[in-house]
Order: structure tokens, then C-alpha cells, then sequence
């Protein structure tokens, strides 16, 4: 995919792009968390030491924290989506640009509706930096004049030879009737496709009603966390305080973490039922929480029929390289301890190998490497007596890594 | 995917039919070069019998050993059927070509005529004298200038049309032969009956005594046939194999090690403290924290697997003075196999069933040497997805193959002091830019593996190989790699460096 998007960029001369904002600095921290770094010692400047025991003393009177400040990032719990929202801007802000957590709820990641808005209706001047909405816009009708291209010069090309061999006339040009067919029905899409983007067809005159527009524009957009990454952020980094709406009040680490495994599975489990070892939400969050804990950015990966996706930085900076496939695994020695568990662990299901396939093919296409993430399922008891301590329960998930790749004998010679 | 379709425009469409575009035959030369996509092969068309055609009358007309080195190529591919007489006549022509090329006759030279008898009792097929290049990597040599070929052996001589198969017309003293000094080849090749049909060497050779499964004879032939030699491995009938009744495979996951044991000591908090950081969270307690680095040591919770050649994490092996040990030393390991009591045993399909080699001039078949890849025969309609127990345990009996020296980072002093306690995590420190540091060597090495093993999976006669390894991704920790690395250029991600994208990615320190 991307290499033909590099062909076309390279072939097709375009105007250069507006400079994009400096994403090195915009998304510098990895974490939505401070560092006060000291400064280096220089030997051969002692009086660097000074510096140091300022930054010291500074960060010792200030009483800073790596934690954000006055209080931490709210968001609430949504039954319907089974997500989080984050509302507030300054939050929304600092999850998406720290660790690339989270997605607008109108924009395809980054929640970017307010700006998009803003230039749709004439209120921004300055052309610099379109969202990555705009981008996908134009290039998907860039792909769509190109395809129209293709289809026109097939069809001449037929003509040509339906001419040659007398079958058509000179003059007439039966099939120019369907491209102009083709060509009304992509501009239909066209259409629809910006109304979509645009999300607000009733205004008629945005002209007239500019000024009017400007008071009243507000924000409309949160920011959806996938449960994982909300107790990531809550649970793991801290930062999150998740509220139940209903009752309003703050759900601690274990009620979240019992909510979320409760709601991970249709219909979602009654409250006095305990959930199973391999509900989706804590396999999925024991491979989210791993790879995060290697350093990595990790977005779902739905759209590549896989369940993560990994990034080195994060999604501005490159393409994601690995494609994570969660795989619940009840073959390790704990399950054979006794025939109840035995047998259990039969029952599970496995999956098929064309299931496998599809998901590699994909990846092949997309230039990505797929990953089956082994999580080694504990037996029911064992994960049973730890459901009090999460770090324990944690602890007791096991994660091996085995990449899968496509080998052809022809390329292998 | 939809964003591939652009490059079609200067490149024909797909299509099942066989018969070349008439229509694009001039555009066939360039677009070749396009073809982005590496993951698909070009298997996976049916071939072209106008090309083929044009080969085997070249074949025919000199001499059989002197086939011609050029595959057929194929041609494009109409889309659609369309009222043109050109595309009627290119259909026919590819039609008749194929009747044609199935028709051919096909004859043994006397020269290289090779007669086999079939044992009924083992499976195998003796050979009294061996002619030709083929018994370079075929069979099992015998004294005498004879040699013995395993079921899919003779199957696949039985095929090319190298090898004559004959029933046992008189066993016992075939077998008396066979037991006897069998130097006499010519009394041995006496003893032979009917000739044998191909469909009746399928029928005896697949599913019979040998051993021999369609789905292995499929893998075989496929690869005998892209020009690889293929020895059949230790497993070829399955394996049996032992595992514990209960867990001791705490000891793939590392302790922690003497000095994190050290520093929790001396300048971490005590248990008690961490127990109740971990049970209830924060895992980053709130405070004030200096770099990343010590923030994601205390995320880092969740036991992984590290790849074998990974000793110097653990604590109870002390490191060797190279950070990877060779391959020698994991054969040890592999003989040094202890069985405590409570082990069962098991009968698996997951182990390695053939070796592949490499054509080369200098292969010698009685010391094939380390194979280049070992293949695992799985059919897909009995078996699902493996389990993490049977990937392991084909896994084990892999050797090491860590990724080659040119992708590992290059640090600026050539020594690396024994004590860098995490093997190759460490690229891009800045100061060299070999192909190892960089973010591209890190996909490079997470790609590479550690141990790896083809998997052939066998669908019903198709085929699908996949390459697969231990990913040490535990050994390639993202956030100890020192500062942004080169927006440009500083992929160099081997195999696919450069893969464009749609800019958004790239410069990102433009400003």
C-alpha cells in the first residue's frame, strides 16, 4: 500500500505540502507523564554540580510530581459503547499527544473534528497543516480520478480493436454511455463522503451565519478509550480517575477492573458472577500492558483484522510494523495437573488454521509483520485466589511472542 | 486492499483465466518491475501452456538433459470476456497448447532408464543401478551401485518419468538377493514382475507401509520441484514426546537476578510497599521521576518469554562473555535432557519433517551437512492453530539461528562489557550507523528470531509455507533506545526500506 502511494508521490508532480506541526516536540514525551531530568555533570566544568543541586533543590521546595497536576485526568465510563470518555480538552490533549492514547469520537484517531470544523466553515485563515481527514479525503479522490483514468484507457483500448476488426463503426462509442455512468456514481460517493466529513449538512449559509457560528462552535468531540488502555492509564501510570456516571462516583482500580472484564463479553456478565480466566478483556489487556511496558505505542488494529497494532513512537511517526494477534493458550503444564482441568482446557476453542491465514494475507498486504502473542492462561483456581491483587493476577498471565511470516519457495532458492 | 489498485492502472488486472491479454501485450515488460508486492509469490497463477508449450518443443527437439534453464514466462491476464476476435483466438490458441502439451508422450532415454522393484513389506523401493544426476540427492546408496528410495522418492522419480517401477514378481528371492550380498544388480533386476501404473504407485506408496502421507508427498514434490533437495528429518512419522504432568517451566522466565535483587534492596521500596503498589495500583506511584526509563521498569509486570539464547537475563546462568552463545551450546542442552518421574509421553505431528538444502554443485548426500531450513508437514483439516506446547516443542528441536552479526547494533567500542545485562537491546546509541542500530534493526532482529521453523500447511494439496521464530521482543526494549532516531533515511529496514508511505510519517522533525 504504501510503497504505490510513494510511486504515485514520486511520479505525479504536486505542489508541495504545507509544513506539517513539529510532531518530535508535539509528541515528545512518551508517557502522559513529567520528567525532571537532571542536568549532566561535566567534569570539566565543577561548577555544573551547582546546577544539579539547584534542580535538586528546586524539585524538592516545588514539590513537583511526574503526575499531572492539581488532579488527574477524568473521564467517565459509557454503558452503550462500552468505552471511556475523556471530555475535557486539556485531557484529550495530553492523552493523544503523550502515548497516542485513546481516539476521537468523530475523527478517524486523532480528535482533530474541532479544527476540521473551524476550516470547513471559513473561520481558520491559514492553510498550514491539514488533519490527517483531509489527507485521506484528497488522497482517496486522487485514487478515484486514477481508477477512472485506468477504466478509460481499457475501454479505448477495446475500441480500438473493436474498430480494427470492423465490429464498430468509426463514430459510435457504446461504451462511453457506462463510464459516464461510472463517473456519476463516484461523484455520488464523493458526495456523500463529504458530507460525512463535514457532519453538519443543515447549515445552509455558512456565510451569513459565520459570526453566529464562531459564539456558538463548541467542541463536540471526546476522546474514546478502549477499555485496556483506560486501565492502563488508570491502573498502571495512574492518571486517569474513571467515574461511573450513574452514581458519580470514582471507580477504584478493582471496581474498573471488574467492570471491564464483567462488559468484555455479550451479554455482560451479572455482578455476582465471577468472570473467566480467559475473558477478552484481560487477555487483551496482559498483551496491551506488555508491549506498553516495552516501550512500545500500542493502537488497536482492528481495521487489519488483527487486535494490536504496534508503532515505534507512534502512528505520525512511521507505519505500524508489527500486528498483534492475541492467541489464549491452555497448554502449559498447570492445565494438565489433574483430568477436571484437563478436560476444561479441551473444551476451549481453538482456531482454525485458514482463520491464521486470512489474518497473515492481510498483513502481507499492508507490509506488516504478523505477531501471534501466546498468553498462557492460568487454571481457574489460581487466578480465582488472586482476583484481589491485580499485580498478582497479572503476574500469572504469561506472554510469548512468535512471529509469523509467509515464505515462498521461489524467493528462498 | 482498495489502496493497492493505483498501481494498476499501468498494470493489468488479475484474473483467473489462463489465456494472455491480447490487449496489454505490449505493457508485459514494464510491469513487472512494479510488482510491490513481495508477500505474494507467483504461485499462486495458473500457468501460461502457449510458453510452456514453446519449452517442451525445445526440450523435445534437442536433447532431454538440456532443458532450458528459463522458466515460462506468463503473460497478462484478461479481465473480462469481450466480443474481440483477437481474445477468441489468443483463448483458443492457449487451449489448443494445452492439449498439446498434455498429450505429449513422454519416454524414458535408454540411456538414463532406471528400474526399481517395490518391497511391499517396508515401503521401499530398490534401485539395482542408479543413473543420472538425480541419485545425486536421491535414495540411500547400496552396495553394488544400487540404491533404496523412500516412498516419496520413488513417487516423485515415478513422476518426472525417471524411474521405472516394478512389482515383486518373485519376493523370496528377491528378498534372499537382498538379504545375500546383492552385487549381482543384473540377477536382482530379473526378479522383477509387472510393471507399476502411477496410479498404483499412489496407491502403494501413499498411506502405505513407508509412512507416506499425501500431505508430505505434496510438500516433496513442490519443493523438488522449485529445485530445493530435500532429505527426510528424524520426524517424519511424528515423534513421541515427553512433557511434565505439572509445571516446571517457571525456569523459561527469568528471575529477576542478583543485582535487581541488589537494588530493590538498597534503593527501592520493601515488599510490603511494592506488593501493595502492585495489588491496587498505581504500578507508577505518584512522585517525581527522573527519566522514562525507571517508569517503565516498574510497568514492566507481565512474565514473558525470553528466547533461549537470552542466559545472560537470568541470573541462575552467569553470563557468557559473548551475550549470544552458540549453537553449541543449546545442543548440550538438547542431550543433556533429563526425564524426572511425572512425565507422560505424547505422539505429535509437530516436528520437523523434512530438510531442506539449497541446490549447490557440492552437495553430497551422505554428509548433507546443516540443513537451510527445516520444514514441519501439518495438515490443515486435522489440526488447528498450534498450541503454545506444540510450537515449543518443535521449537526445541530447532538450533539456534540468531540474527547474522550485520544486525546487531554496532557499538562505538568493538568489546561490549560483559556485564551489558540485556543482549541487543541496545541500537541507535547514536555514535555508529551500522545496519543494526536504528529502528530498522530492530524490526530487522525481531523478524530475524532466534530458533525457526517452516510450516508447511497442507490444505488439501495446497500449500501454504510459513517461516516461524521466537521473536525476542523482550531483548528489544524501545524505550532504552537514546533519543529520536534520523527521521530520514535511518529506517534502513532491509527488506523493505523505504516504504514511502503517505507522508504523514516521514520528516517528522521538519520544523
Amino acid at each position: 500500500m504504501a510503497s504505490i502511494i510513494a510511486e504515485s508521490t514520486t511520479q505525479t508532480p504536486r505542489a508541495p505540502r504545507p509544513q506539517r506541526p513539529n510532531y518530535a516536540k508535539l509528541h515528545a514525551k512518551p508517557l502522559p507523564l513529567e520528567t525532571y531530568p537532571l542536568p549532566a555533570f561535566l567534569p570539566q566544568n565543577p561548577l555544573s554540580i551547582l546546577r544539579i543541586a539547584y534542580a535538586l533543590i528546586s524539585s524538592y521546595i516545588s514539590n513537583s510530581s511526574s503526575h499531572p497536576a492539581p488532579h488527574t485526568h477524568r473521564a467517565y465510563y459509557s454503558a452503550a459503547t462500552r468505552s471511556v470518555h475523556v471530555t475535557d480538552d486539556i485531557s484529550v490533549r495530553a492523552l493523544w499527544e503523550s502515548g497516542f492514547f485513546g481516539k476521537g469520537s468523530l475523527s478517524r484517531s486523532e480528535p482533530e473534528w474541532l479544527e476540521r470544523e473551524k476550516k470547513r466553515l471559513g473561520l481558520v485563515r491559514d492553510k498550514a497543516g491539514e488533519t490527517s481527514a483531509e489527507i485521506t479525503r484528497k488522497r482517496r479522490e486522487e485514487r478515484r480520478e486514477g481508477k477512472r483514468e485506468r477504466a478509460r484507457l481499457e475501454r479505448e483500448e477495446l475500441e480500438a480493436q473493436l474498430r480494427k476488426e470492423g465490429k464498430l463503426t468509426a463514430t459510435e462509442s457504446p461504451l462511453v454511455t457506462e463510464q459516464e455512468h461510472q463517473i456519476a456514481a463516484s461523484a455520488g460517493d464523493a458526495a456523500s463522503d463529504a458530507t460525512f466529513d463535514g457532519r453538519s449538512a443543515t447549515i445552509i449559509d455558512p456565510l451569513a451565519a459565520k459570526e453566529a457560528e464562531y459564539a456558538i462552535l463548541q467542541n463536540q468531540e471526546h476522546l474514546q478509550l478502549i477499555p485496556y488502555e483506560a486501565f492502563f492509564l488508570s491502573y498502571a501510570l495512574g492518571i486517569l480517575d474513571v467515574y461511573d456516571p450513574a452514581s458519580g462516583q470514582r471507580l477504584g482500580s478493582r471496581d474498573l477492573l471488574k467492570l471491564f472484564r464483567h462488559t468484555s463479553v455479550f451479554p455482560p456478565l451479572p455482578a455476582n458472577r465471577a468472570p473467566p480466566v480467559d475473558d477478552p478483556f484481560i487477555l487483551n489487556y496482559v498483551v496491551y500492558h506488555h508491549f506498553r511496558s516495552l516501550g512500545w505505542v500500542v493502537r488497536p488494529g482492528v481495521k487489519f483484522s488483527v487486535d494490536l497494532l504496534l508503532y515505534n513512537r507512534g502512528p505520525v511517526f512511521s507505519h505500524a510494523e508489527f500486528a498483534v494477534l492475541v492467541v489464549p493458550d491452555y497448554s502449559s503444564g498447570l492445565w494438565r495437573s489433574d483430568e477436571r482441568l484437563q478436560k476444561i482446557a479441551t473444551t476451549k476453542k481453538k482456531e482454525e488454521w485458514w482463520w491464521l491465514h486470512a489474518a497473515n494475507r492481510v498483513q502481507g498486504q499492508v507490509k506488516k509483520t504478523l505477531v501471534l502473542a501466546y498468553v498462557e492462561v492460568p487454571p481457574p483456581e489460581e487466578a480465582h485466589a488472586a482476583s484481589e491483587d491485580i499485580g498478582a493476577l497479572l503476574k500469572r498471565y504469561r506472554v510469548k511472542e512468535v512471529i509469523i511470516r509467509r515464505w515462498t519457495a521461489n524467493r528462498n532458492r | 486492499m482498495a489502496d493497492a489498485t493505483e498501481d494498476l492502472i499501468r498494470a493489468p488486472l488479475n484474473s483467473t483465466s489462463a489465456s494472455p491479454s491480447p490487449l496489454h501485450a505490449t505493457q508485459n515488460s514494464t510491469n513487472n518491475a512494479s510488482d510491490s508486492d513481495s508477500e505474494a509469490g507467483d504461485s499462486d497463477t495458473a500457468p501460461d501452456y502457449v510458453n510452456f508449450l514453446s519449452t517442451l518443443n525445445l526440450e523435445t527437439s534437442t536433447n532431454l538433459q538440456h532443458t532450458s534453464s528459463a522458466l515460462p514466462k506468463r503473460g497478462n491476464k484478461d479481465f473480462e470476456p469481450h466480443p474481440t476476435n483477437l481474445q477468441t483466438s489468443s483463448l483458443q490458441r492457449s487451449r489448443d497448447a494445452m492439449t498439446q502439451a498434455l498429450s505429449h508422450t513422454r519416454t524414458h532415454a535408454p540411456k538414463v532408464h532406471v528400474r526399481g522393484i517395490y518391497d511391499d513389506k517396508s515401503g521401499l523401493t530398490r534401485v539395482g543401478k542408479v543413473k543420472g544426476q538425480m541419485f545425486r540427492s536421491l535414495g540411500r546408496d547400496i552396495s553394488g551401485g544400487g540404491a533404496d528410495l523412500y516412498a516419496e522418492e520413488a513417487l516423485w522419480g515415478l513422476e518426472r518419468g525417471a524411474l521405472d517401477v516394478f512389482w515383486p514378481k518373485d519376493a523370496p528371492k528377491a528378498q534372499a538377493l537382498d538379504g545375500a550380498d546383492a552385487t549381482d544388480s543384473d540377477a536382482y533386476e530379473e526378479c522383477t514382475g509387472l510393471p507399476m501404473s502411477l496410479q498404483a504407485a499412489y496407491a502403494a506408496y501413499v498411506g502405505g507401509p513407508g509412512g507416506l502421507t499425501s500431505e508430505k508427498y505434496v510438500v516433496y514434490a513442490g519443493l523438488k520441484r522449485a529445485g530445493f533437495v530435500v532429505l527426510r528429518a528424524q520426524g517424519f512419522h511424528g515423534i513421541q514426546r515427553r512433557r511434565l504432568l505439572q509445571s516446571a517451566e517457571d525456569q523459561r522466565f527469568p528471575s529477576p537476578g542478583l543485582w535487581a535483587w541488589l537494588r530493590e534492596l538498597i534503593f527501592e521500596e520493601n515488599q510490603h510497599q511494592k506488593t501493595k503498589r502492585l495489588a491496587i495500583g498505581p504500578l507508577v506511584k505518584p512522585g517525581l521521576y527522573r527519566n522514562y526509563n525507571s517508569i517503565y521498569d516498574m510497568l514492566r509486570i507481565i512474565p514473558a518469554y525470553t528466547p533461549p539464547s537470552s542466559t545472560s537475563t537470568s541470573h541462575a546462568s552467569p553470563a557468557p562473555s559473548s551475550t549470544r552463545p552458540t549453537s553449541t551450546a543449546q545442543k548440550q542442552k538438547l542431550n543433556n535432557e533429563e526425564v524426572p518421574k511425572d512425565y507422560e509421553t505424547y505422539h505429535t505431528s509437530y516436528t520437523t519433517t523434512y530438510n531442506i538444502y539449497r541446490a549447490s554443485p557440492t552437495f553430497r548426500k551422505s554428509a548433507p551437512g546443516a540443513p537451510d531450513f527445516r520444514v514441519c508437514v501439518i495438515s490443515a483439516r486435522d489440526t488447528s492453530v498450534p498450541t503454545l506446547a506444540e510450537l515449543d516443542s518443535l521449537l526445541d528441536e530447532q538450533p539456534q539461528d540468531p540474527p547474522p552479526p550485520q544486525l546487531q547494533p554496532q557499538t562505538p567500542s568493538a568489546s561490549r562489557p560483559d556485564n551489558s545485562a540485556r543482549g541487543g537491546g541496545r541500537g541507535g546509541r547514536g555514535a555508529g550507523r551500522g545496519r543494526g542500530n536504528g529502528i530498522g534493526g530492530v524490526y530487522n532482529r525481531l523478524k530475524h528470531g532466534q530458533r525457526n521453523v517452516l510450516l508447511a500447511v497442507v490444505d488439501e494439496g495446497v500449500v501454504s509455507y510459513m517461516r516461524v521464530c521466537e521473536a525476542g521482543f523482550t531483548e528489544e526494549r524501545l524505550n532504552e533506545r537514546v533519543g529520536p532516531p534520523p527521521a530520514r533515511g535511518g529506517k534502513g529496514g532491509g527488506q523493505r526500506g523505504g516504504r514511502g508511505g503517505r507522508g504523514r510519517g516521514r520528516g517528522g522533525r521538519g520544523s
